[in-house]
């Protein structure tokens, strides 16, 4: 299910991960910065949202043994209307971001963070990628 | 998907699942105290001393879930999952 909550002229960022109180966080943090954020535990369904609403940036969630946030990674990359969006890729495991790092050509991932990870570093990623709110 | 994706690629071992169990938990209770971190940042209305006492207190809680994150980077898969010979894991005390 994913929550929208936009405001005109401010930066989006659509957040996709299963664990709601993640999304929880992600919104508090991103919203407080005055940036628009939608939020979707339902990684399946997800990428027709991404691509009807455009956002600025994704941050997209990977867990080991599951298929379902590379898949997605993968379309995102490869359809002409979403390959441009930025990704940040967030996982628990180090293993996985070194080895999407690796792959970045693949999945068009830009950057990568490690859970459980600092809110500032995050911000900077997110400032970084698409500016200010 | 082929089976060349990252997380095929992962072992996909009952140690990687208690990591990312573990860590999710970690990732809010760190963030939630960094959100609270900032809102008392801002708060011009607090004592000083009142907002000394908190930030000192959520460095704390910081400082314990980088610690407790080490200790799972750290730690050896088999002995942590169980699976040898059931040795149970030695928690090291956290002194903030």
């Amino acid at each position: 299910m994913a929550d929208h909550r936009t405001q005109e002229g401010r930066k989006h960022i659509f957040v996709v991960n299963g664990a709601p109180a993640f999304l929880n966080l992600m919104r508090d943090l991103l919203q407080d910065e005055r940036y628009n954020v939608t939020t979707t535990n339902f990684v399946p369904r997800s990428y027709e949202q991404i691509a009807a609403l455009q956002p600025d940036a994704l941050v997209i969630d990977v867990v080991t043994g599951q298929e379902a946030g590379w898949d997605l990674l993968e379309r995102l990359h490869k359809e002409a209307s979403t390959t441009g969006i930025p990704v940040i890729l967030v996982s628990t495991s180090p293993q996985l971001l070194e080895r999407a790092r690796e792959q970045a050509d693949r999945f068009g991932t830009h950057r990568y963070l490690g859970k459980p990870f600092d809110l500032g570093e995050m911000l900077d990623v997110v400032k970084d990628l698409v500016g200010e709110a | 998907m082929p089976d060349s994706s990252p997380g095929s690629m992962a072992c996909e071992s009952d140690f990687d699942q208690l990591c990312h169990d573990l860590k999710n938990p970690l990732m809010v209770i760190r963030g939630r105290a960094q959100l609270v971190e900032r809102t008392v940042q801002r708060t011009a209305e607090l004592p000083e001393a009142e907002r000394i006492r908190i930030l000192k207190g959520l460095a704390a809680i910081d400082a314990a879930v980088v610690h407790i994150v080490k200790m799972i980077d750290d730690s050896d898969p088999t002995f942590l999952a169980g699976k040898a010979g059931q040795k149970p894991a030695r928690i090291e005390p956290h002194s903030p």
